[in-house]
């Protein structure tokens, strides 16, 4: 079938979400963002998407989470930059945007839009898959996620390991399948140019932490719960609000991650020798293999 | 002793899961985590809306060997931690 020119199909994982902009030229404008080019493949969700010039200067939070509220008409988010919303029934919706939030840096707002979306496009109550704030780097045919607060290193370690694969630098998407745990690209953060598409199975996780010297320990369960759970992307649609079965959800994912992988701190200096160090020691201790 | 009278009593909202030894707690609004050691995690069973504060005192001294007054004088500063980070309602 025929795409218009206002439609933009963005491939999150094995999902497709449907983007209709109005004015059309936004399709191109987030295409060239996210570097991927559009999905052939019949969308899960679709979503029309309404961008609005406004003179106005607004505050705009970092968090279209914390900031979002349900009102009898569907969502608002940011102070009411972004309203909309979604049928899950239809499987469709509508959202107007500020056109601020489209634009370099404040698009990577924008983004947690369609973290959300993505959420709406998966069966969130499976929770087999969840998006986490982590690098994923695929390395001798292994996948490492490495998670840390903003500011950790996550950036770092994604530059250091090139020429590996990194498969993003700041969003990945893991999911849990019978044959293991398995580790994704998103196209998320468009800023980050040089992530390549791809998944692998889930070796190990790495909480990082920059230190004065490349260490690596195993951690505690609760340990890596509690830094695994401060950095998954809260499961909810765009018809969701987070609530209290929202952060069982998310700890129970975590503690399945933890159960399911081996979680490692890392301290690590910048530079790339901390590979020969995950090289040597989950070798020797043995992955998630 | 009338402090033991007390029967703490969780706060509504809290999820919390047992993670090995240890319990994580995650209050209402999510914006804060909380984790309980092996021992907090002995205590945070017994924190049931029906045990007094006695009474939980006379379960660690059962299962821990721990002089009375020490674990009296814990088991008070850790309630009253927990009731001050909102976690627990002394009723």
């Amino acid at each position: 079938m025929k795409m218009k020119k206002s439609e933009y199909r963005l491939s999150v994982g094995n999902h497709v979400l449907g983007l209709d902009f109005q004015p059309a030229r936004y399709a191109d404008v987030f295409r060239d963002y996210f570097n991927c080019d559009c999905s052939h493949q019949t969308p899960d969700i679709h979503l029309r998407i309404k961008v609005i010039r406004r003179r106005t200067i607004a505050e705009i939070g970092n968090s279209l989470f914390t900031s979002k509220e349900l009102t009898t008409k569907g969502f608002a988010m940011s102070g009411g930059l972004i309203r909309g919303r979604y049928d899950r029934r239809s499987r469709s919706g509508s959202i107007r945007s500020s056109q601020i939030l489209t634009v370099s840096p404040t698009i990577r707002v924008f983004e947690q839009l369609l973290y959300q979306a993505f959420y709406s496009a998966v069966n969130t109550e499976s929770n087999d898959e969840f998006l986490i704030h982590s690098c994923g780097v695929l390395h001798r045919g292994c996948g490492y996620l490495f998670v840390g607060r903003p500011g950790s290193g996550k950036s770092t370690i994604a530059r250091l390991s090139l020429p590996d694969t990194v498969l993003n630098d700041e969003v990945c998407l893991v999911e849990f399948m019978d044959r293991g745990v398995e580790l994704q690209s998103t196209p998320f953060n468009g800023l980050f140019t040089e992530k390549s598409a791809g998944r692998c199975h889930l070796e190990a996780v790495l909480l990082l932490q920059q230190g004065t010297e490349h260490r690596l320990t195993r951690t505690e369960e609760a340990d890596a719960v509690r830094a695994l759970i401060q950095e998954i992307v809260p499961p909810i649609g765009l018809d969701e609000q987070i609530t209290q079965s929202v952060h069982g959800a998310m700890l129970d994912m975590a503690d399945r991650l933890q159960r399911s992988v081996p979680v490692y701190r890392l301290e690590f200096q910048r530079n790339s020798d901390f590979w020969e160090l995950i090289d040597r020691e989950i070798a020797k201790t043995g992955g998630a293999s | 002793m009338n402090e033991l009278k007390a029967i703490p009593v969780p706060a509504k909202g809290l999820t919390v899961r047992q993670i090995g030894d240890e319990t994580i707690i995650v209050t209402e609004a999510g914006e804060e985590l909380h984790t309980l050691d092996e021992t907090g995690t002995f205590v945070w069973s017994a924190i049931d809306g029906s045990n007094s504060l006695s009474r939980i005192l006379n379960l660690i001294c059962t299962e821990y060997d721990v002089n009375r007054d020490r674990a009296r004088e814990d088991l008070l500063n850790f309630v009253e931690a927990l009731h001050e980070k909102k976690i627990v309602i002394l009723d």
